[in-house]
């Protein structure tokens, strides 16, 4: 039940669209135009003579201020149950007033404020003023300074369809430029704090253009309520040649072409059309408008150069969009002309206001793909680099291990030296006294053994000294008595330890750790064989960068200097000073020995 | 009168062998059990006699001889190694200790009691080369904090040293002998020798974690 309702009211919803007359929209492309100057209307047939729709001044030869008047008829079919307007989508004038059956209009329209260009002209028609049959539209229009006078057809209709047409025409031909004006501000704004970063000269010029371009563009809107001037006029020529001219020069430097004089001379042309056109609107000289315009129209067509100099970091897409930006604009504004000359329909579409949009994105094309390119390179750089520093680091890790081989070579071939001739006059010789022993029969087993016990202890004193001991005497020392424990045992010699910490020896190579054993050994070996001791202590000390090792026993003493013993002891006073320390030895007879071995440390 | 303690050794050397075995047999409170001259039988005779003690040098031509003290240490916990060596270099001591040796005899010095060896060997091993302790020390020393995040590491607390352990291996590293060094930290010899004894077992332990560290950071696990 429900539903056959809906399905209903939605049938009848339709049936009522399609039923809907939007009525005739009446085109009049005939009028009769006249030149009188008066200021107001006389009732009568205002005669003159028959035009054509649209019809632009462009080949009459108005003065400006002239006042003409069109006299416009159409019919009414039916008296008017709705409302209806009357749309005049181009007429320009500095003033235009509109007279409906013999009654000047009210400003009921958004346009027409006194003193404006009125471009376009949308008027509501009052019914009570529309009559059934034929009525009688009057136009007077007060001429401007510019070239570009001119009514195009009028349109009049039901106020729905009309109102609808004209504000798409407004959007499209009006509202536009403020739209592009504000977008364009935001990207200046944007490249300004992109340049505010990165301080390049593109951007710079590219916010300022933008930026200029909304300045302009406020200021003539702001004129707007006032009366026109010859400023306000050259605002509208400048809101182009101000765009046209720093892209030229932008596109110039782009491919590469940076010609001071050129430049100066286009500012100097821009700041001269300016002002002579404001002197030129002051004196009603229309002409120049006309001279001014076509060589803006033309100036983009500079930019070609960019695709006849190709630069390496300008992409073929971003000189092909900066191409067709120029040729776009130069194209809109000849049409544009060619309108306003009347050699096109004079009710076309203004074209120009759609060329700065193609300014603006074939100048950002250009920007971001330099932008794009910079990034590119940077990376590039950084990985080149990163390599490089690989690189020069392996060559440097490389030539680091060589110097280490060639130091540990070094090293090894003196060590190897040092252990060689060590064991030619140590071990090797002991070896071959023993043999030649054996070999005449000299020598019996005690002997034998004591030599070849005597060789071994000699072959462990030499690995001794190749362990590691880092630098420390105590674990030199220490060694020297594990070695000789059971020999002290067996002597039956009671042994004092007072061996504590000792500063580290910096270089405590294995040769100067063997000489140091050594003599260590040959001190206890001493005081064992000769001394009769009973007791020995073994003290070290530190102190002012010296480790010291003292050894005392309590046995029989000798007379130190005396030829007996003088030898043995001086020999191992030079040993120890080839291992940099000193030997002192004291000693009396009957009143035990004090051996001391002082050997430099580190602090 | 208290059993015997039981040795076995293993030795390539004929004569070396028989002077071994001699002092072993010359001795009331030792017996020989086992007599072997490779890897191998060594090996298969464990099997039957279980010693007390197994004395192996560690030049042997069919195998090396940590890889026996390796074997046993782990089969055989409750017997103790003693490794001979010639020099009784650090080298070749530290490998063997952390292979679970408990001591080494030094060969061509053993005119002295192989029972005294032995002795020190049951209560704690034999006596520590200064240049061994350091080496101890050294090697066990805490890593660096950053090195120690590997996950596979065992718990520092299995094998890092104790300040006690770390005094002891000092004052030996320093030449002092055990009964000296339990005077200077006015501890009983006894005491001395358990530290030892614990200091062994985390030298074995630490050297397979560190394997593990080893192998770890080479990416082999």
């Amino acid at each position: 039940m429900t539903r056959a309702a809906l399905l209903a009211a939605l049938l009848l919803t339709c049936v009522r669209a399609l039923a809907h007359d939007p009525g005739e929209i009446v085109t009049i492309d005939r009028a009769r135009m006249t030149v009188i100057q008066a200021e107001t209307f006389a009732a009568h047939d205002l005669g003159g003579q028959p035009v054509q729709l649209p019809d632009p001044w462009f080949r009459r030869d108005f003065k400006a201020g002239t006042a003409v008047w069109y006299e416009l008829r159409f019919d009414m079919q039916a008296p008017a149950t709705h409302s209806h307007s009357l749309f005049i989508p181009r007429i320009v004038a500095s003033r235009v007033e509109v007279y409906l059956n013999g009654r000047l209009l009210g400003r009921h329209d958004d346009y027409a404020a006194p003193g404006r260009v009125i471009n376009p002209l949308y008027a509501l028609l009052p019914a009570h003023l529309l009559r059934e049959g034929e009525n009688e539209l009057i136009l007077r229009m007060l001429g401007t300074p510019m070239w570009f006078h001119g009514i195009t057809r009028a349109y009049v209709g039901p106020s729905r369809e009309l109102g609808t047409r004209a504000g798409r025409w407004r959007l499209m031909q009006g509202d536009v430029i403020s739209i592009f004006a504000i977008a364009f501000g935001l990207v200046g704004v944007l490249a300004l704090a992109c340049w505010s970063v990165e301080r390049s000269e593109e951007l710079l010029w590219y916010g300022a253009i933008l930026i200029a371009y909304l300045a302009i563009t406020a200021a003539w809107y702001l004129s707007l309520p006032h009366p026109i001037t010859g400023w306000t006029l050259s605002l509208i020529f400048l809101r182009y040649a101000g765009l046209v001219t720093p892209f030229a020069i932008l596109q110039l430097r782009l491919a590469g072409w940076r010609v001071p004089w050129l430049e100066w001379t286009l500012w100097v042309v821009l700041a001269g059309s300016m002002l002579s056109l404001v002197n030129a609107s002051w004196h009603w000289r229309p002409h120049l408008w006309l001279w001014f315009g076509l060589f803006y129209a033309v100036l983009p067509l500079l930019a070609l150069a960019v695709l006849a100099r190709p630069r390496a970091d300008l992409k073929r897409f971003s000189r092909l969009l900066l191409a067709l930006a120029a040729l776009v604009a130069t194209g809109f504004s000849l049409h544009d002309y060619a309108v306003r000359a009347g050699l096109l329909d004079f009710e076309r579409a203004w074209l120009a206001h759609y060329v700065p949009p193609f300014f603006l994105i074939a100048g950002g094309a250009v920007i971001f793909e330099r932008f794009l390119a910079a990034t590119r390179r940077q990376r590039e750089l950084a990985v080149e680099l990163e390599a490089r520093v690989a690189q020069k680091s392996r060559e440097i890790e490389a030539a680091h291990a060589q110097m280490r081989a060639a130091d540990e070579e070094r090293a090894l071939v003196r060590e190897r030296r040092r252990i060689m001739a060590d064991m030619h006059d140590g071990l090797g010789s002991r070896l071959v006294g023993l043999l030649s022993q054996v070999q005449s029969g000299k020598a019996d087993a005690r002997q034998l053994e004591e030599g070849l016990t005597a060789a071994l202890e000699e072959l462990r004193t030499t690995i001794d000294s190749l362990q590691p001991v880092e630098g420390d005497l105590s674990v030199v020392l220490g060694n020297v008595r594990h070695r000789m424990r059971s020999v002290f045992d067996t002597a039956g010699v009671e042994l004092g330890w007072r061996v504590g910490e000792l500063p580290r020896l910096d270089d405590l190579t294995p040769a100067r750790n063997l000489a140091i054993q050594r003599i260590l050994l040959e001190l206890f070996t001493n005081v064992l064989k000769h001394s009769g001791a009973r007791k020995v202590e073994v003290t070290t000390s530190a102190g002012a960068g010296k480790a010291s090792i003292m050894i005392e026993d309590d046995g029989r003493g000798f007379v130190v200097g005396s030829p007996v013993n003088g030898h043995g002891l001086r020999n191992l006073q030079e040993r120890a000073c080839e291992a940099g320390g000193t030997l002192v030895i004291e000693s009396e007879p009957g009143r035990g020995t004090r051996a001391t071995l002082a050997l430099p440390a580190a602090a | 009168m208290e059993a015997p303690t039981t040795v076995a050794l293993v030795e390539d050397e004929a004569e070396a062998r028989q002077r071994l075995s001699g002092s072993i047999r010359a001795q009331p409170g030792l017996r020989l059990v086992g007599e072997w001259s490779t890897g191998g039988e060594a090996l298969a005779g464990l099997a039957q006699s279980a010693p007390d003690v197994l004395l192996v040098d560690l030049g042997l031509p069919d195998m090396s001889g940590l890889k026996i003290v390796r074997y046993v240490a782990e089969r055989y916990p409750g017997c103790d190694i003693l490794v001979v060596t010639i020099f009784g270099d650090e080298r070749t001591v530290l490998a063997a200790l952390e292979a679970g040796a408990r001591g080494y005899l030094l060969k061509g010095a053993l005119q002295h009691d192989i029972a005294v060896d032995i002795e020190h060997l049951k209560s704690g091993g034999s006596p520590l080369s200064p240049v061994v302790a350091r080496q101890v020390l050294k090697r066990m020393q805490p890593r660096p904090a950053r090195e120690q995040a590997s996950p596979a590491a065992v718990p520092d607390s299995e094998t890092a040293l104790t300040a006690r352990e770390i005094e002891i291996l000092n004052a030996i590293s320093r030449g002092f002998s055990y009964q000296e060094t339990a005077g200077l930290l006015a501890i009983s010899v006894q005491t001395v020798h358990t530290h030892l004894k614990r200091i062994y077992r985390k030298l074995a332990v630490h050297s397979k974690t560190e394997a593990v560290y080893e192998a770890d950071r080479r990416g082999l696990l």
